[in-house]
């Protein structure tokens, strides 16, 4: 098959597996894992054939797969602006007193509880003795965005 | 694989580079607007490569337009993400003040940081940017085009049987 007709199936054939096993079982497929699995694949698959349409089409797939793992968690949980946004959307025209309102019903209790859930379930931080503590796979991660701030200058929420 | 094909291969990884180097040079320039940066080095690397491949459409086969555009479009969603985690992210929020604090109850998290900080966070942030305005004492959506995201995003967790 020709690029990029290959790309549109391998996407649709992977989109369609990850919705189905997220929408039955309620499994999220896109974790590094994954990445991982495929890009190996792809790399055995690269060695195997000397045909550039697959080739492209399989750079271009793990890229998708990538991408997709990305915009997932945006999907699964409800971040605050998307939330303000849903308010504002809705509800017109509010004052900001209104809107705080309607955001801290909405997202009072579940937000930052939900977000050290994830960061406990990732292995980014480990509770000991009813106390939070970074692991080093956090630590990674930190130093890592830490180094992206100052490469590009950035101003971060503080 | 011939010479063309190894070309084209790299071409929209090399024009990626150059998307990071022109935000690069203009988070140096003009600080402040890191969005603007992102989304205007994207659309000028895209416009230079729509020009470049104008140039070369004879000799450029349709399989090989849609390589690089779609890496092209893919390496840029990447390094947007990239740059918008570390400003944005809860997660990475809470990582920082876990890190500062080398070890911190659960109940200290919630009285440092809160609904409350995030809502004043967003909202400067979307003044900031212009996404809503403030007009007396009511709150307007002022960007229309970020409805497109929003709705995008809103389908993406309907199919998904997500409520936002």
């Amino acid at each position: 098959m020709e690029y990029p007709f290959n790309f549109f199936v391998y996407c649709f054939i992977y989109f369609l597996i990850h919705f189905l096993t997220y929408r039955l079982f309620n499994i999220n497929i896109s974790k590094i894992l994954t990445i991982i699995i495929i890009f190996i694949v792809s790399v055995f698959l690269f060695l195997r054939t000397n045909s550039p349409d697959l080739i492209f089409a399989l750079i271009n797939f793990n890229l998708f797969v990538i991408c997709l793992y990305i915009l997932m968690p945006g999907i699964i949980n409800n971040g605050p602006a998307l939330m303000i946004l849903d308010i504002i959307i809705k509800n017109k025209l509010h004052s900001k007193k209104k809107i705080k309102l309607l955001f801290m019903s909405k997202a009072f209790s579940s937000i930052i509880k939900n977000r050290l859930k994830i960061n406990i379930k990732n292995n980014f931080t480990i509770k000991k003795n009813n106390k939070i503590f970074l692991s080093n796979k956090g630590k990674f991660t930190l130093n890592f965005f830490s180094f992206v701030i100052k490469i590009f200058k950035l101003k971060t929420y503080e | 694989m011939n010479k063309l094909n190894f070309l084209i291969l790299f071409l929209p990884f090399i024009s990626s580079f150059v998307y990071v180097f022109i935000f690069f040079i203009s988070q140096i320039l003009r600080k402040k607007r890191y969005l603007s940066n992102l989304i205007y080095s994207f659309i000028l690397v895209l416009i230079i490569k729509i020009i470049l491949v104008f140039n070369f459409i004879d000799y450029i086969e349709f399989k090989y337009l849609s390589f690089l555009f779609l890496v092209f479009f893919c390496n840029g969603f990447i390094f947007m993400n990239l740059i918008q985690v570390p400003i944005s992210s809860l997660q990475v929020k809470l990582l920082r003040i876990i890190h500062k604090s080398n070890g911190i109850k659960e109940s200290k998290i919630y009285s440092l940081y809160n609904a409350n900080h995030i809502f004043e966070e967003r909202l400067k942030t979307f003044i900031a940017n212009k996404t809503i305005k403030k007009e007396k004492s009511l709150i307007k959506l002022n960007n229309k085009k970020i409805l497109f995201f929003y709705y995008l995003i809103k389908y993406l967790k309907i199919i998904h049987n997500i409520k936002l």
